[in-house]
């Protein structure tokens, strides 16, 4: 067995009397797709915030590649190889596609203070190779505000891609998709995303996807894991199915 | 027969559109044309106006590098500064006070200032940048009461409410037409530094927080760091600006720090056009055109001013810049639709995008 990647142990995280997050424990392995999965509210992302640095934990520990990352700030983590897609939306409104990877590449090879040479040309051509591989090269010089809502997703993935992160954490990357965009985009993780050797950790509704293209999951209900395995074994598991999967219809886990 | 503009989407005219042509060589050449045919036209302007009139296009001249670097914060980063008079304001007193106190010459004055300015950036930007948006804009409007109630109070020093007169630039510089060019180079020189500043990587990093800073910072960047350096190289320059000030006036007083000072060239930026570079000077010359001529006419001139921004910022919040590229995109359109008298969609602007 290879060591974990990512290990995340006994986190909390209370909001006054409120604990969204309870005392979580699980390891993501390096090459892997780790699925995070509960209904609406059971604090994925919370859990996911708390990783990437964008909240401080209350208590517990989070380990990336052996080296201790809670409480550090969110743009150190990604500095450390862990970078986030946004659950809404969020792309640079005012910038074109292919600015908007640059910047990332700009980011990557630590030139964002560089005010003297035309390095950012340099990462420019640079994205275009990026943006072919999520399907965008036809949209390089188009403002990044104006794509549809599912080429936004996919940019945000192509600036995520081109830091050349360790792990990459999707909150929700099919939130509001058509079925055809949720294909294309389980899809683009799978190949492009797993294929460059990327750890994938995704939160993620869409039950088809997370059964679909995962290696591991991890069930999370107020705040607390109540199953962690392979699909097969939280698809078999009774908790998950009574608390979770019994809400609804299993297509969209109750948690729509 | 020329198709209708109805038969094309509309929104070809407002987004870019990988199918157009890239710039052809000759468009691209046209702006540094204009550049150097409308720096031609000042000096023939600043060297055949008469000298009260030359005087004014001067201050127009040093007011528009006080717009240009205060846009680098406001349309670059985002960032909403009532502050930038405590810059300018440091640099004229910079000037002002070391030729009272007899410790700076004028050249090393003007030397100085710009770093002093830059250095109390620092502070004040390590201060407000803490803070977002309403509460930057009010705290850097608070620092800079601070800084002006500092000026007015320590009299000794600063010479208090009257602030500092005289004969404090050489006297080569007395002559207007050398004053001018002075002015005009250094304006120059100055705008062409921030131009580079802004196509860098620094600058790509900066428009990218400006859109979308939670964004940037979870791609491992630090954004307070970046909007510091913003907020000290604006200081900088706004510095500079303020020592051209007494280069025009030979005096300092309180109210060049005080927040209506720091609003001027917000207007001006937004006036020309905060997403365009040069968008501000455009602004400058136009608000201190109107300012010269229109207090000839009416004593509400002021009134005119609120009135034409409520309009800009209503109907056209990328300024006189961006309705001037909106009317090129429109001409290049309808000649293109004229030209290819076919079925295929038109074209539309190419480029690189905003604050170009």
């Amino acid at each position: 067995m290879s060591q974990p990647l990512l290990v995340v142990e006994g986190l909390v995280r209370d909001f006054g009397s409120f604990r969204a997050v309870d005392h979580v424990d699980f390891e993501v392995l390096p090459g892997t797709i780790h699925a995070v999965i509960g209904p609406n509210g059971a604090g994925k992302s919370t859990l996911f915030k708390l990783i990437t640095g964008s909240l401080k934990p209350t208590s517990g520990h989070v380990t990336l590649s052996g080296e201790s990352i809670e409480g550090k700030r969110a743009h150190a983590v990604a500095r450390r190889g862990l970078v986030q897609v946004f659950q809404l939306s969020s792309v640079y409104s005012r910038l074109t596609v292919a600015e908007s990877v640059a910047a990332s590449i700009v980011s990557r090879r630590r030139r964002t203070l560089d005010v003297v040479t035309n390095f950012h040309r340099t990462a420019l051509r640079e994205a275009t190779a990026i943006l072919d591989q999520v399907g965008l090269a036809e949209r390089a010089s188009t403002i990044a505000g104006t794509l549809s809502h599912g080429e936004q997703r996919a940019l945000e993935i192509a600036m995520a891609l081109a830091i050349e992160p360790t792990v990459l954490m999707l909150d929700e990357p099919t939130a509001g998709m058509s079925p055809a965009e949720t294909r294309a985009t389980a899809d683009l993780i799978v190949s492009e995303v797993r294929g460059r050797g990327i750890t994938v950790v995704l939160s993620e509704h869409d039950m088809d996807v997370v059964f679909g293209i995962s290696d591991h999951v991890t069930v999370l209900h107020q705040g607390q894991v109540i199953a962690d395995g392979t699909p097969e074994a939280v698809r078999s598991h009774d908790q998950v199915m009574a608390i979770y999967l019994g809400h609804g219809a299993a297509k969209d886990g109750g948690a729509s | 027969m020329a198709l209708s503009m109805n038969d094309q989407p509309r929104a070809a005219l407002t987004t870019t559109d990988h199918t157009a042509p890239r710039a052809t060589p000759a468009r691209r050449a046209l702006r540094p044309m204009a550049i150097v045919v409308g720096l031609i036209v000042l000096v023939v302007l600043g060297m055949t106006l008469s000298p009260s009139n030359a005087l004014e296009l001067q201050y127009a001249t040093s007011l528009a590098l006080f717009a240009v670097a205060t846009n680098l914060m406001l349309g670059f980063g985002g960032l909403v500064s009532f502050g930038q008079g405590v810059f300018y304001g440091v640099g004229a007193y910079t000037v002002a006070l070391g030729w009272m106190h007899h410790s700076l010459s004028f050249g090393e004055a003007m030397v100085v200032a710009p770093f002093l300015g830059a250095a109390i950036a620092v502070v004040l930007g390590a201060l407000a940048l803490r803070t977002r948006r309403l509460y930057f804009a009010l705290l850097t409007l608070t620092l800079s009461q601070l800084a002006y109630v500092i000026a007015e109070n320590q009299a000794n020093f600063t010479g208090g409410t009257n602030g500092v007169f005289g004969s404090m630039v050489p006297t080569w510089l007395l002559d207007p037409r050398n004053s001018f060019l002075f002015t005009l180079a250094l304006v120059a020189v100055s705008i062409a530094i921030l131009w580079k500043v802004t196509r860098s990587p620094f600058g790509l990093v900066l428009r990218a927080i400006r859109d979308n800073r939670s964004r940037v910072e979870a791609l491992g960047v630090n954004v307070f760091a970046h909007e510091l350096a913003a907020f000290v190289v604006s200081g900088f320059f706004c510095s500079v600006a303020g020592t051209l000030f007494v280069v025009y006036s030979q005096s300092s007083y309180p109210e060049l720090l005080n927040w209506t000072s720091s609003g001027v060239p917000i207007f001006m930026a937004v006036i020309g056009g905060m997403y365009s570079f040069l968008g501000p000077v455009l602004g400058a010359f136009v608000y201190e055109f109107a300012n010269h001529f229109l207090i000839q006419y009416t004593q509400d001139w002021q009134l005119v001013l609120g009135v034409v921004l409520l309009v800009i910022v209503l109907l056209r919040p990328d300024g006189l810049a961006g309705a001037g590229s909106a009317v090129a995109a429109r001409v290049r359109h309808l000649r293109t639709v004229r030209a290819t008298h076919d079925e295929r969609p038109g074209v539309a602007e190419t480029g690189e995008g905003d604050a170009s």
